[in-house]
């Protein structure tokens, strides 16, 4: 392995490698600094150029632009409260805070320093975990691939913020799209209308362009203001130093954030988001000093960001070695995948070796490349968010078309782009989150290929997907989960209504009207 | 709180259509995929998954159109963008419906004009078009950054990355 390893940083340190890494983690950290776009966002936009990067370049690339958007999204949150991106709103409560007690540079440091300790620990992890759980996969038929696929869809949706319909909807509209096309099984067409670019499926490229790329750019037309940019003063170098003390409080956990973010990343469902919620909850617990949480604690800052990074790099480990993504931003690598030609799974390290060490080893280096980076020039990081809309809309809108187009080379795809962009925008308006919608159309032909084989396999029999013991687990999982969000949300509305018969005059709208961190995050969590 | 009623109706008028759409696109699925073979268990045919997916988006919906009805539970607005501007104006001119609605049709445009014109010319109209939707004036700044970036893309794309854009008649 460790050979492997050498081998991995011999062909990762070749100046195209490295320069895909650079590009990666610079529009990665501007992507994660600029609200809204998020790293689905830009993988999407890149997506297009996948076939000529190549899979170990486009590995590289999408890797940088994931770690990037962790690190620039603690940016805008520590200097402005602006999260740019979802798994940086716990970032914002500690970290602002800090920035108005003068101690900005060091929230931006223990944020960076917590985030390559993590990343770095994470990617050793990957390395050593993805080869067990490939060995492991080999026992999975099926049956277990159906639960797993059910257990990423179904964990995204509950974990969402918003009401669980919304989601579930959009699970269910992914699965339909996805299933336009030849059937995989029986080569019979499904809802093509006789047309051949119907025949060959929706293209993930443009879908995933549209429902974020342009959506985007749509959404940001309809409620485009003008006016200055409130730009952050960006602290000094000397700033940037640790007082002994804060780094005594950081290293406790930035340690727990890492275990806890990988752990949590192995997982299905938006694990980037919610293991910064639990990293928060559990330093909260731990810490002796209760009381200064929310208004500036350090361990509020560390814990969370260490546990984001950590849970970016575990999210690679089930798409490797099992070849299914939990996550939105994991489709995308996927698609990339296919586009190139490989397929992951199980036997991915032995067919591919060359390409997962070099991968590996890249996320050293662009790890390394986020940390020297980040910390000395985050005032040029920030001054990108007051390029104007004018030019930042347009420039997104030429790099989705060029993108669109190129996956396949035909304007089909292009079509497709803009009806998913105009599709994405009017259901992001009204509340519903594209990401599900995005993993559904991905896994959908995995959750229903192995759903039949496993029917005929079985007779027509139901039970053999909570007989065996891997799946019937994976599932009897999801079924708490539900029920435990369901319980919930009975009891809430419980509590709701003995509210309102107390006080008499609560009126309906400000009863259910959310506290200001769970709107952040619902606005935002259309990019997990 | 008046205006934050009124902007919670508007919501949800806005949202019952939206969710009635995605209703009659669930039950319009189920009826196609009624054509391919679904039965028997033992051997699942190519329409027994649309069928379930098709009345599962329709059940969501009438779950959600059913929930739409009682106020207290149907869901806020989407806050406007972000206060990045303390002494922000909203733009005039273009209205915020019409914005959107013209930035789709300049990109609807794109798949008939780049074969003819090309993809340099075409993705610099885009990007001037766009531009001026998105705010007018500064014409001569617009142009002046449209050249940059779509040389900028031009050189990125086609000369490094070797992608096949069209050329159209005028040759690049």
């Amino acid at each position: 392995m460790f050979n492997d390893l050498l081998a991995g940083f011999g062909d990762a340190l070749q100046p195209e490698y490295l320069l895909l890494a650079l590009l990666g983690v610079v529009i990665g950290t501007l992507t994660g600094v600029l609200p809204g776009i998020g790293p689905v966002g830009a993988i999407s936009m890149l997506l297009g150029l996948s076939p000529a990067v190549g899979p170990t370049g486009s590995l590289i690339l999408f890797a940088g632009v994931y770690y990037g958007s962790m690190y620039g999204g603690s940016t805008t949150s520590i200097l402005l409260n602006i999260p740019g991106e979802a798994n940086s709103v716990v970032t914002a409560i500690d970290g602002y805070e800090m920035t108005k007690r003068g101690r900005a540079g060091a929230a931006l440091t223990v944020a960076a320093l917590g985030s390559f300790i993590a990343g770095t620990i994470s990617i050793l992890a990957l390395a050593f975990a993805t080869p067990v759980l490939g060995d492991l996969a080999l026992k999975f038929g099926p049956p277990e691939y159906f639960a797993l696929s059910v257990a990423g869809l179904l964990l995204l949706c509950i974990l969402l913020t918003g009401p669980l319909w919304k989601s579930l909807a959009m699970v269910f509209l992914g699965l339909m799209l996805g299933a336009v096309g030849l059937d995989s099984l029986s080569a019979e067409a499904r809802f093509t209308f006789d047309t051949i670019e119907l025949s060959q499926g929706i293209g993930l490229v443009p879908l995933a362009m549209g429902l974020f790329g342009v959506a985007e750019v749509l959404s940001v037309a309809q409620q485009v203001r003008h006016g200055r940019v409130r730009r952050p003063k960006a602290p000094r170098l000397r700033d940037l130093l640790l007082t002994r003390e804060e780094a005594r409080r950081s290293a406790g956990p930035i340690g727990r954030g890492s275990v806890l973010g990988f752990v949590m990343g192995l997982i299905p469902g938006p694990a980037t988001l919610t293991s910064t919620f639990v990293s928060y909850v559990l330093e909260k617990r731990l810490s002796r000093r209760k009381e200064e949480f929310g208004k500036g604690a350090i361990e509020g800052v560390a814990g969370p960001e260490s546990a984001n990074n950590s849970a970016a790099a575990a999210a690679f480990v089930p798409l490797i070695s099992l070849g299914i993504p939990f996550t939105p931003v994991m489709a995308l690598v996927l698609s990339a995948l296919l586009l190139n030609g490989i397929t992951p799974g199980p036997q991915f390290i032995d067919q591919h070796g060359d390409l997962f060490w070099t991968v590996i080893a890249s996320m050293f280096v662009g790890n390394l490349m986020l940390l020297v980076l980040n910390l000395p020039m985050v005032g040029l990081f920030t001054r990108v968010l007051a390029l104007p809309v004018q030019v930042l809309m347009p420039m997104i809108l030429v790099f989705v078309l060029v993108g669109a187009y190129a996956a396949n080379n035909t304007m089909w795809d292009v079509t497709v782009m803009v009806c998913a962009g105009l599709l994405g925008f009017v259901l992001t308006k009204y509340g519903f989150h594209m990401a599900p919608l995005l993993l559904a159309v991905v896994l959908g032909p995995t959750l229903e290929n192995s759903l039949r084989v496993s029917l005929s396999i079985a007779n027509g029999g139901f039970g053999t997907f909570v007989t065996r013991p891997i799946s019937g687990a994976i599932l009897a999982i999801c079924a708490a989960v539900l029920v435990a969000r369901l319980v919930w949300l009975l009891s809430r509305r419980v509590r709701r209504t003995a509210g309102n018969g107390d006080t008499g005059s609560a009126t309906p709208t400000t009863a259910t009207e959310p506290d200001s961190s769970t709107r952040v995050l619902s606005e935002r969590s259309n990019q997990p | 709180m008046g205006r934050f009623e009124a902007a919670g109706r508007l919501k949800i008028n806005g949202e019952v259509p939206v969710v009635l759409a995605l209703f009659v696109f669930g039950v319009v699925y189920v009826v196609a995929a009624r054509h391919y073979r679904a039965m028997p268990l033992t051997d699942p045919g190519p329409g027994l998954l649309p069928i379930v997916f098709g009345i599962g988006l329709a059940a969501s919906c009438l779950l959600g159109l059913l929930r739409l009805r009682r106020p207290d539970l149907a869901t806020r607005p989407q806050a406007q963008v972000d206060d990045i501007s303390e002494d922000a104006e909203v733009a005039l001119g273009w209205s915020g419906a019409l914005r959107p609605l013209a930035i789709i049709v300049v990109l609807l445009a794109f798949p008939y004009v780049a074969p003819h014109a090309g993809y340099l010319a075409t993705s610099w109209l885009v990007f001037v078009l766009s531009a001026q939707i998105l705010r007018r004036g500064h014409i001569l700044a617009t142009l002046l950054t449209a050249t940059g970036v779509v040389a900028a893309s031009y050189l990125v794309f086609v000369q490094w990355l070797n992608l096949p854009l069209p050329t159209g008649l005028v040759g690049f």
